[in-house]
């Protein structure tokens, strides 16, 4: 322990300057739950662009992961849009 | 992207009786347009975006993504396949993922929790296997080749048979007739005959330099040339520096050492071709003064020395010199 330091008072204020200097990314939470059935919830994103291109002429791959079963389907993109 | 995102609705809505309700992405462009908004309202579909720059809230497809790259980087190495064959090697390695048991599932593997029937595995090969493809009686004549050589890159999604690439067409093919040589790599580079991996070669030719270096506890009786090293475990070789086994599973390297040459000492002893060989061998050493004979210094070993027995022949596979 080190003496003769004053009790300071906590203070629940905001400090501008703290925030400032310190903010950082919220922590993220574990997945609670699965989805219950096929299709309830699908999560989809685009990978690339990849080079070179593929023999097809592709530089994306689209994925769609369905929560319930893990399965994935996939489609190879010449284009984004 | 609009138009594959109607196409696997339409597919998997059909499939599963069951309707989408849900769908996580991030804000690409290709999923915030108004055409893509209206679809998914249209629809009833709820679009869950994830807040800008945190592609966290879209942890399991940013997860799959990199399972499906680190595959497909490996595929393609495995077999040094161009990387112009990462598409293929993308639907190859997700129609794989979908037959392999998962963490988030207890026992069962994806394709088995979507459509509850087990799958097949037993059809599974290495992508990149040369492949030889049966031609059609109708596409040659009768004494023609009945095959032709191809490259695996994948197989049907709703056809039983296997995604090939023609080398000599260039094209991509389906086949259910075709039989794969796995060990087998296509030499791309050079676009000739396809040749046993070249790495294990180097890698077996590297090995003997390092056995013969190692020094042996004794001098005169030659040692076997032999070692037990298996291809590509660097780290048990490192480990076993010389042993006496011969692999006897491991072909290859079995028919370096069966070309009916002694190894041991002793072997060679007992054929009078062999002693003679060695005493030549002596004499020359003698006559060109190699070596001279010494005591050994105080606090030096010794290296060792040992006998090579090997026939050479001349080009007519006669022999030349023991």
């Amino acid at each position: 322990m080190v003496f003769g330091i004053p009790k300071l008072e906590h203070t629940s204020r905001m400090c501008e300057v703290c925030v400032m200097g310190k903010q950082h990314k919220k922590p993220f939470p574990k997945k609670s739950s699965r989805a219950s059935q096929p299709l309830d919830l699908v999560y989809s994103d685009v990978c690339g662009p990849i080079s070179p291109t593929s023999i097809g002429g592709s530089r994306y791959f689209l994925t769609f992961t369905d929560d319930f079963s893990g399965k994935t389907w996939v489609y190879v993109l010449k284009e984004k849009k | 992207m609009l138009g594959k995102f109607k196409e696997f609705k339409n597919l998997v809505e059909k499939q599963s009786e069951c309707k989408l309700k849900c769908l996580r992405t991030d804000r690409g462009g290709e999923y915030v347009s108004h055409d893509f908004d209206d679809y998914c309202k249209e629809n009833g579909i709820v679009h869950q975006l994830t807040m800008p720059q945190t592609p966290q809230q879209n942890g399991v497809s940013e997860r799959k993504n990199r399972t499906i790259m680190n595959m497909v980087r490996y595929m393609l190495k495995e077999k040094n396949c161009p990387k112009e064959f990462w598409g293929d090697a993308v639907v190859c390695a997700v129609y794989l993922l979908n037959r392999f048991t998962t963490k988030r599932l207890q026992k069962i593997t994806p394709k088995e929790a979507w459509s509850i029937k087990k799958p097949r595995v037993d059809h599974l090969r290495i992508f990149g296997s040369v492949a030889y493809v049966k031609i059609q009686e109708e596409r040659r004549t009768k004494l023609e080749d009945k095959s032709q050589k191809c490259i695996l890159l994948g197989y049907g999604e709703n056809s039983h048979g296997y995604k090939l690439y023609n080398l000599m067409t260039k094209k991509v093919i389906m086949s259910r007739d075709v039989k794969f040589d796995e060990e087998q790599e296509w030499n791309w580079n050079s676009e000739d005959q396809p040749q046993k991996l070249i790495v294990d070669e180097e890698q077996i030719q590297k090995d003997e330099g390092e056995i013969m270096l190692a020094p042996s506890a004794s001098t005169n009786s030659p040692t076997s040339p032999s070692s037990s090293t298996t291809r590509k475990t660097k780290s048990i070789q490192e480990i076993y520096y010389v042993t006496e086994r011969i692999n006897l599973d491991d072909v290859n390297m079995f028919c370096l050492f069966s070309g009916n040459d002694p190894i041991t000492f002793e072997e060679a002893y007992q054929e009078d071709r062999w002693k003679k060989a060695m005493k030549e061998e002596i004499n020359s050493i003698i006559k060109n003064n190699t070596w001279e004979l010494t005591t050994l210094p105080e606090g030096h070993n010794a290296i060792g020395v040992k006998w090579i027995f090997k026939t050479k022949r001349n080009a007519e596979g006669e022999i030349e010199k023991t």
